[in-house]
């Protein structure tokens, strides 16, 4: 414990005591653009929280899946049943259902399942990602609680290859390369991972160190991307391609298990960009296929499906003048699903139309509206109007921003069409959201990047399975749930002497409730949801001087519940888990190589996530990789 | 905090005999009810309540307040034998074994293959059997060593299993598609034969006659098409001749089944809970008591007979275990944990 308040502390006090020269290049938050709210500005200029996990920052994490870099880098909660199992994240206190996960502006989420499964994607298979808080349904139709959105970029004129071998089997071999040529640029990347991920842990069920069984994860997955850039037109197309078979561990009183899941996507997104006159246009096409099959030969199930979906999109912008753009964007969503669970196909039909201004009347102040409407083919129309203002009360230094949306999230087919309990009649959740904050940039004071976001939501019609006095679960519309907290990220980068340093942190408050009851004596009204830490602290700390930079990263996350009806059981206890690399980089002539170790858990901490799916203790992974520029 | 684990003491180390319908009777006083909750699948959140009828307190995790840890996945069934309870925790395929009094842990038995065991009854004095739900088998257990000797295989699903004299009886259930009771020589464990009953067999209790009630709890068929299911049925065997004496359909998709002291009215969980007339074989009254239960229970000493009902609410809480008198009166009631799925009785 003292060692959490000290790296806590420590990481704080840097970010208001910091006698050092600062470096150039340390304005982020007001220098990067970024696009998962739509608006396309500066982080610091948008009207709601949003954070990006850079190039740099998702290398360091090269080795682990997209779950665990949100869990470092931003105030995202992961809940992850332990490495190779299901891991979804957590905004705000929802859960995966609620949070949208776009990949170049396409929502990925399961079709079926309505969640993304964060375990199977690689975080070094992306060059950023942005996580936008109180991204809603205005922004990218269904979705509540945020949007964590991925992007692929491939450099063109560089080669890199490398190898890392970890703790537990775990191999991973991955490479990239660009060309260019005139006016196009060609890339291709991927990854091969295979981990026997028998790693050790505590088990409470024995009551001493085991190591985990039945926890396999091979993941390949990779990218071909084409562009093409000339006066002003831009057309580029991106295909990403993931295969993942793992077996499930249960947990550890169940046993070893002996189910599997086998996983396939394919998605290939297009788009164009081109001006004519005053108004910017964008087309974008979507396709993607992905299988899933889980099978359980003890249980005797098996679950086959193939889900299918074309997503069109054409955005127009016309620049009325120097202080008002309009935006209006429609697009056509088809899915389908195909599945041994229902008893045809099913198919959805979704038509959208948004549109949405950027006005700024002063220099100072941005406005901006957006209402969205989507026609669903399954249960009807729903409509999501939002209003944000980011106001800069000292020039370059201090914003206000706030937002007011009303969204919604869409049915999942499982919710609608399960055999065994699914409703037709659902109707979608829909949640008012409000949030204010405050932006501060490393110009004020050199107290670094700061932002701080206030945040209230209100969920009615909520889904929810329930056993309703039926033999079966069914979907219903039945929760009502507010949920209200603070989160605050920090950015910060230095010199002392020939020392470059920089810490970053992320922390968050989230109380989230069930707000009606909703049956006689429901005990669960006021009760923190389960799996919704109240507090949740993530840091990072680097040094570097020369080739060799050493960083340290923290997670400090509090006790969560396991039930709804939290004094039913004793809360999961708070963890805190320290990691640490060391990376050496070396380049001769035009090739760079770089070594990292990367030491997980080195405190040996046992703890859980999830009761009882034990986390892995102390491990480690060593990569090398190889870069090789071409020109100058 | 301490209160409740005093009134637990108090109520375990006064557990004497347990109180299952066939020992029961005048001269007994009922001690002490355990309440054995399920959990959440996949959580581990199994737990037993201790409910004290003198002083109607009622105090939770009494398994893991003994022995410091979970019981884990799915209590499903507890059964005597001796000065021990046989704790069947079915989605952790395996059976802890406890001081009936304490509930202090003496062993574990661990069921191979993951086969997901449901019920266990004595079958010697050093033999019992268990089903397995995913194993489509019964386990031989030896209750000197505490270890699985051997598996017999049976039909699909096992759920269900009574014994008399050295036939055991066990309900295959299918999962909505069985239809037989598999027939297992106690001497030589092995299948004798098979009995054709109703749909989705899930229950056999057994009277003090030796006759048998099975509960059918109907097929689904189609889930998504509820005009496709079976109705629930009672088969009632002749448990030394293993011959069916009759059958009658009672609608729905029953649960569990209770029959009183005198073995001549029993009660059935189908939607709510209906009476039956145990010498005509007949329902007396659909709903005699007007509520949905997940579990049902009866329990008998001088104090009278009653009637207990668990109210599993939304399944993600702690129920509710309702106690009713023979006219279908609530007489008390008290929190459980999770999913409370049975009850068992202590009388001395």
């Amino acid at each position: 414990m003292r060692f959490i308040t000290l790296f806590i502390a420590v990481s704080l006090w840097l970010s208001a005591n910091v006698p050092a020269q600062v470096v150039s290049d340390t304005l982020k938050m007001k220098e990067i653009t970024v696009t998962s709210t739509r608006y396309r500005i500066p982080v610091i200029k948008q009207p709601s929280h949003t954070v990006l996990i850079d190039s740099v920052q998702l290398a360091n994490t090269n080795g682990q899946s997209l779950g665990e870099a949100l869990s470092r880098y931003s105030s995202i909660f992961v809940r992850s049943n332990a490495p190779g199992a299901v891991s979804l994240a957590s905004f705000r206190g929802f859960g995966g259902e609620q949070t949208r996960v776009l990949w170049e502006g396409m929502p990925i989420n399961h079709s079926m399942l309505g969640v993304l499964d964060l375990s199977l994607i690689r975080s070094g298979a992306f060059s950023s990602v942005e996580v936008s808080s109180g991204s809603g349904s205005s922004t990218y139709g269904s979705g509540i609680s945020g949007s964590v959105s991925l992007a692929s970029s491939i450099n063109s004129g560089e080669f890199s290859a490398g190898q890392s071998i970890g703790s537990n089997s775990n191999y991973i071999t991955f490479g990239n390369i660009g060309f260019e040529a005139g006016n196009w640029t060609l890339g291709l990347g991927g990854s091969i991972q295979e981990n026997e991920n028998d790693y050790r842990y505590y088990d409470r069920n024995t009551e001493q160190e085991e190591n985990r069984r039945h926890a396999t994860f091979d993941n390949d997955q990779f990218q071909l991307q084409a562009g093409w850039n000339k006066e002003g037109k831009r057309f580029q197309s991106k295909f990403w391609y993931l295969k993942s078979d793992h077996e499930i561990p249960e947990n550890v009183f169940v046993g070893s298990g002996t189910s599997r899941q086998n996983d396939s996507a394919s998605r290939w997104v297009s788009s164009f960009h081109f001006r004519t006159g005053n108004v910017q246009h964008g087309i974008k096409s979507y396709l993607a296929q992905t299988e899933l099959d889980y099978f359980d030969p003890n249980r005797n199930i098996e679950s086959i499906s193939t889900g299918r979906e074309w997503n069109n999109e054409w955005a127009a912008t016309i620049y009325i003048s120097s202080a008002v753009s309009l935006t209006n964007i429609t697009s056509a969503h088809f899915t389908e699903v195909k599945t041994n669970n229902y008893t045809e196909k099913k198919y959805r039909n979704l038509l959208s139309e948004q549109l949405m201004a950027e006005i700024s009347p002063t220099k100072a102040l941005g406005i901006f509206p957006t209402i969205r409407v989507d026609h669903y083919s399954d249960f009807g129309a729903a409509v999501s109007p939002s209003l944000g203002i980011n106001y800069q009360i000292i020039e370059d230094e201090i914003y206000f921003h706030s937002l007011v949306s009303r969204n919604f999230r869409a049915p999942t087919f499982n919710d609608l069409y399960w055999p065994e309990g699914g409703n037709e009649d659902l109707k979608p959740e829909t949640a008012i959201l409000t949030e204010a904050g405050i932006g501060i940039t490393d110009q004020w004071k050199n107290v670094g990047d700061h932002n701080l976001a206030f945040f209230r939501m209100d969920i009615s019609n909520g889904i929810k399975w329930n056993p309703g006095g039926g033999t079966f679960f069914r979907a219903q519309n039945y929760l009502s749930l507010l949920s209200y907290g603070v989160e605050w990220t920090a950015f910060k980068e230095f010199e002392v002497g020939t020392y470059k340093l920089s810490y970053s942190q992320s922390s968050s408050y989230t109380r989230s409730t069930i707000d009606e009851a909703r049956f006689d004596g429901d005990a669960a009204v006021g009760d923190q949801l389960p799996y919704v830490p109240k507090w949740k602290y993530s840091g990072s700390f680097s040094v570097s001087r020369g080739d060799l930079r050493t960083s340290l990263y923290g997670n400090w996350v509090s006790e969560r519940y396991s039930t709804e009806q939290n004094d039913i059981r004793d809360p999961e206890p708070s963890y805190f888990v320290l990691d640490a690399s060391i990376n050496y980089s070396k380049t001769i002539r035009k090739t760079q190589f770089d070594l990292s170790v990367q030491v997980n858990n080195i405190l040996d901490e046992q703890y859980e996530v999830v009761r009882l799916y034990p986390q892995p203790l102390r491990n480690f992974l060593i990569t090398l990789t190889i870069k090789h520029k071409n020109g100058n | 905090m301490k209160r409740p684990l005093l009134i637990a003491s108090a109520i375990l180390i006064s557990l004497t005999t347990a109180c299952d319908k066939s020992d029961s009777g005048s001269g007994t006083t009922l001690n002490g009810v355990f309440v054995l909750n399920e959990g959440n699948f996949g959580q581990a959140n199994a737990s037993i309540t201790a409910y004290d009828p003198v002083t109607g307190e009622a105090s939770q995790n009494q398994y893991e307040n003994e022995n410091g840890s979970p019981i884990g996945d799915i209590l499903y069934s507890a059964t005597e034998i001796g000065d021990r309870l046989y704790l069947v925790v079915n989605n952790s395929s395996k059976i802890e074994v406890v001081d009936k009094e304490t509930l202090t842990k003496i062993a574990t038995i661990r069921i191979a293959n993951e086969a997901s065991p449901r019920e266990l009854v004595q079958v010697s004095e050093t033999k019992a059997y268990v089903t397995n739900l995913y194993g489509n088998s019964v386990s031989v257990i030896d209750l000197v060593t505490n270890e699985e000797a051997s598996i017999i295989a049976v039909g699909s699903n096992p759920e269900g299993i009574a014994v008399v004299g050295e036939r055991a009886y066990v309900a295959n259930s299918g999962f909505g598609n069985g239809n037989t009771l598999s027939i297992i020589n106690t001497a030589t464990d092995e299948v004798t034969g098979t009995i054709t009953v109703g749909d989705n067999p899930v229950s056999i209790l057994k009277q003090d006659n030796d006759q048998l009630w099975v509960v059918c709890a109907g097929a689904y068929g189609d889930f998504s098409d509820p005009d496709d299911d079976t109705p629930g049925m009672i088969y009632v065997l002749n448990g030394t001749t293993a011959e069916v004496v009759t059958s009658f359909e009672v609608g729905g998709h029953p649960g569990d089944l209770v029959l009183n002291d005198l073995d001549d009215v029993a009660y059935l969980m189908n939607g709510d809970v209906m009476s039956i007339d145990m010498n005509n074989f007949e329902v007396i009254d659909s709903a005699f008591i007007e509520k949905n239960f997940y579990a049902l229970g009866f329990s008998t000493s001088d104090e009278g007979q009653f009637i207990w009902g668990a109210d599993a609410k939304n399944f993600a809480q702690s129920g509710l275990a309702i106690q009713y008198d023979l006219n279908g009166v609530k007489v008390d009631s008290f929190p459980t944990g999770i999913i409370p799925g049975a009850f068992y009785f202590s009388a001395e």
